[in-house]
């Protein structure tokens, strides 16, 4: 499970419906949802004590800064994060260049299709406990 | 040497002793009397002369006395005894002796006709024809040294050992230039010219060891021109010591300049010879080589001196049965100049021949053509080719004059070669409506003198227009001067029609794909995203309460999904209203300004509510042959994205106005609204579903409908925008949907 879950993405009934679905399955303590990358970026901290989400479910398809953009600005960080921070692209695309496209981010953890489900769920679990 | 004489004291001196003394001294000794009557003559006459003195007592001296001398000696005889003279030499006379010689007597006559013991004249008398004849020799020879010498009409001079001229004759004098009187006394090497010095040094000390030598030279005459000299140098020896050089020279100018002539003529005509392209050789009356140049011998990689004298016949059996050796014979016997060529296949070479006679036999020059007859064949091929080929052929003179065209040039033109001889291509191919640009290209080509290529418009002669694909490539000459151009006129009308249709199909393919891009787009994101929450949410709802807030929740958010479902149906809908429409079926008079003043006014609640005001400035006139429905929805989503991003700390004014430039109309919507940073947005900004701000509205449709609508029109759109400043939207509707006589199609 995991503590605090961070949900990018413009939909706002995509964000209410992805919300409900970790609510209901009881995955993490605290959920924020973000309606845009640059809110997103401005919740996080990168020093040492702030407190960082365990996982992100990012949309790609956003007006200004896109889901990738996102990642381009987590680039620096990512040696720092790597371990700490799951990134999971939750996306309406069935497009397949986008999720080659999401390998060259190590941050980025799975590519999950919206509507987030059961299977996707636990995919994630797996995923998160694969590692300890 | 001195002999001290003491007569013995025992000598008597008696007049027998005096007597004996006279008789017999080898000194003649006679007396004469007055009248020359000889009255004693000592004995030794014997010897002298051959005469006894009893043969000549009593006889008169002038009869034995050469008559030639007679008068000189009566003269001194009579001096003498008439004078106060008593003794004289007397001159040599010759004396006719006993054997009728004449000897030559040397005399001293004394007068003693005083003393009475003797009473006449004392000669003492020697024989001196010896001396005489010597001197007489003497003098002969100095005679002739002198004739030999002065009068030579060689040069001849004589030098000192060290090379002083000491003495030399008239020729010397006048062939130096100079008078007796002006004539230097200087060493010879003066004369001599500085190139012709060694060479004269060298037989000068030759000369001194006492060898005669003859060498060649040259010396200055006195007005700087040169005089050649043929010279012998001679040794004058004496007891085995040079005393002196005698040169003895001849002028040779005349000759030697001949023979320069000669030399420079021959060489001269050396030169020619050899510098001829033509091989050149020539036959004496028996057929062997007596000349030949350079050309002559490397056609027959033979060297000159051994074919000499060598019968040709003889040499190159290979000639036998030759049209060349007919000619020979022919011109040998006739003495007639011939012409001819004839192939050599084991030479394998082709030869030009002109065999002329002289009268040392036959002269035959000759040149290799064999190149010339490849290149007059590979003409005449060409020459075929280009007269036959399908493809049209132009040549042109360096005044790109036509000088001649090909058959199927005419036969596509349908111009006759005779029509268009002396005309410029461009003249006859080219019409009122070919682009000026296309012709000023081509010249500005021609001038660099680099081939060119090029598919141009070109016109029959009946105005047809037929595309042709044409190739011009200048000839040069040696000079790298262009005399002439080769155009080969290809029609490819049908290749260019298919290529055309080809064009278009290629474009709406293109455009297909790029359709199907964009709906494989539309289909994986924005009508996949509703359908992702239609799903997910219909999935949650089972699992919920129906009575509760969450289920009353799930519920509308399922119906905005659907309705969201419905917008990207119509939005489709929409492009693809805009992609099927016939382009320029569809077009009509639009009169700019009442379709803004429509669009204003539907969307002025929404303008109020903004608290925005708008301003349209278009003129009456404004008119575009257009879609009416396009350029009210390309002002309807200009205005309304106006409104929709307004910038929070102003208030809203947008002004819609029109300029005309160059046959074209602008028409500009500019707002004070929140702008865009173009560096970023530019890329997407009139792509589908690309939005740039985060608000609630908005669904990145409308900037790709205005494009697509202005691509339908034929116009052009362009932004201009800075964050917070504001954004100008540029339309540019150009020719020929506008024109400055107002509207044609």
């Amino acid at each position: 499970m995991a503590r605090k879950v961070y949900i990018i993405d413009d939909d706002d009934i995509s964000i209410y419906l992805t919300s409900l679905v970790l609510e209901d399955a009881g995955f993490a303590d605290e959920i924020h949802t973000y309606s845009s990358a640059d809110d997103a970026l401005a919740a996080l901290s990168f020093t040492d004590t702030a407190p960082l989400p365990d996982v992100i479910l990012l949309d790609l398809n956003m007006p200004v800064k896109s889901g990738w953009d996102f990642l381009e600005v987590l680039r620096p960080y990512e040696e720092k994060l790597k371990g700490k921070l799951d990134v999971f692209i939750l996306t309406s695309s069935i497009a397949a260049s986008d999720k080659n496209l999401s390998r060259n981010y190590p941050l980025v953890r799975g590519f999950l299709h919206k509507p987030l489900d059961e299977e996707s769920l636990n995919y994630m679990k797996q995923t998160r406990n694969s590692r300890v | 040497m001195k002999v001290n004489f003491t007569p013995p004291e025992e000598l008597i001196l008696t007049p027998d002793f005096y007597s004996s003394i006279v008789r017999h001294a080898s000194e003649l000794i006679t007396v004469l009397n007055c009248e020359g009557i000889y009255q004693y003559i000592s004995d030794s006459i014997a010897t002298e002369l051959g005469y006894t003195p009893e043969d000549l007592l009593g006889t008169y001296v002038f009869d034995l006395i050469h008559p030639d001398d007679v008068p000189s000696l009566e003269q001194e005889l009579y001096n003498l005894t008439a004078g106060d003279t008593k003794q004289v030499n007397l001159p040599p006379v010759r004396f006719k002796a006993k054997n009728d010689s004449w000897r030559w007597l040397s005399c001293v006559a004394t007068n003693m006709l005083d003393n009475p013991h003797v009473q006449g004249i004392v000669t003492n008398s020697r024989d001196i024809t010896t001396q005489m004849e010597a001197s007489r020799q003497r003098k002969e020879s100095q005679a002739y040294y002198k004739a030999l010498f002065f009068n030579n009409p060689d040069l001849v001079f004589t030098m000192s050992t060290s090379g002083e001229v000491q003495a030399c004759n008239d020729a010397v004098v006048k062939l130096s230039g100079y008078t007796r009187e002006e004539f230097p006394k200087s060493h010879f090497a003066e004369f001599v010219l500085p190139d012709n010095r060694e060479e004269t040094f060298k037989a000068f000390s030759t000369a001194l060891t006492g060898q005669p030598c003859n060498f060649e030279t040259c010396i200055r005459h006195r007005d700087g021109s040169k005089r050649y000299l043929s010279a012998a140098l001679v040794p004058v020896v004496l007891e085995g010591r040079v005393l002196a050089i005698q040169c003895i020279a001849k002028d040779s100018t005349n000759e030697k300049e001949a023979n320069l002539l000669v030399n420079a003529q021959a060489k001269k005509l050396h030169k020619i010879l050899e510098g001829m392209s033509e091989g050149f050789f020539a036959l004496d009356k028996e057929w062997r080589y007596s000349f030949g140049n350079t050309v002559f011998a490397n056609f027959l990689n033979r060297d000159l001196e051994d074919l000499m004298d060598l019968c040709i016949w003889e040499e190159y059996p290979m000639l036998e049965g030759t049209l060349f050796k007919q000619k020979c014979h022919e011109v040998a016997e006739t003495k007639k100049a011939v012409q001819f060529k004839e192939q050599f296949c084991e030479l394998s070479a082709f030869l030009q021949f002109t065999i002329s006679p002289f009268e040392g036999g036959i002269l035959i020059a000759f040149s290799d053509i064999t190149a010339q007859v490849i290149a007059q064949e590979e003409l005449r091929k060409l020459s075929l080719v280009a007269s036959k080929t399908t493809n049209g052929v132009i040549i042109t003179n360096g005044q790109l004059e036509i000088e001649w065209v090909n058959e199927a040039f005419c036969n596509v033109t349908g111009y006759s070669m005779e029509e268009v001889v002396g005309k410029r291509p461009s003249d006859i191919l080219t019409s009122a409506d070919t682009d000026p640009r296309e012709i000023l290209w081509v010249r500005e080509q021609l001038a660099k003198g680099i081939p060119m290529r090029k598919e141009l418009r070109s016109y029959k002669k009946n105005g047809n227009l037929i595309w042709a694909d044409v190739t011009i490539s200048p000839i040069s000459n040696e000079q790298g001067q262009i005399v002439k151009h080769i155009y080969i006129h290809t029609d490819i009308t049908e290749r260019k029609l298919d290529q055309e249709q080809l064009l278009k199909t290629t474009e709406h393919l293109y455009h297909q794909n790029q359709d199907l891009q964009q709906f494989n787009y539309i289909v994986s994101h924005n009508l996949r995203a509703p359908v992702a929450n239609l799903v997910g949410l219909s999935s949650v709802l089972q699992k919920l309460d129906h009575n509760s807030n969450r289920f009353a929740k799930g519920l509308q958010n399922l119906e905005t999904s659907a309705r969201r479902l419905d917008d990207v149906i119509s939005d489709l809908n929409k492009i693809l209203a805009v992609r099927s429409s016939d382009l320029q079926a569809a077009h009509e008079i639009v009169l700019l300004s009442e379709v803004a003043t429509e669009v204003a006014q539907s969307l002025q609640h929404l303008l109020t509510q903004a608290n925005g005001r708008i301003v349209l400035d278009l003129k009456e006139d404004d008119l575009l042959w257009a879609n009416r429905a396009f350029v009210y929805s390309i002002l309807h989503n200009l205005i309304s994205n106006a409104i929709k991003y307004k910038s929070s700390h102003r208030d809203l004014l947008i002004e819609v106005n029109s300029v005309r430039k160059d046959n074209s109309l602008q028409l500009r919507v500019t707002d004070n609204g929140s702008g865009m940073d173009l560096d970023l947005v530019r890329p997407h900004l009139f792509q589908l579903y690309k939005r740039f701000h985060t608000g609630p509205d908005g669904k990145g449709i409308g900037l790709y409908l205005v494009k697509m609508q202005m691509n339908a029109i034929g116009g052009k759109i362009e932004v201009e925008s800075r964050p917070e400043a504001g954004t100008t939207f540029t339309l540019q509707f150009e020719l020929p949907a506008y024109g400055p006589q107002g509207l044609h199609n």
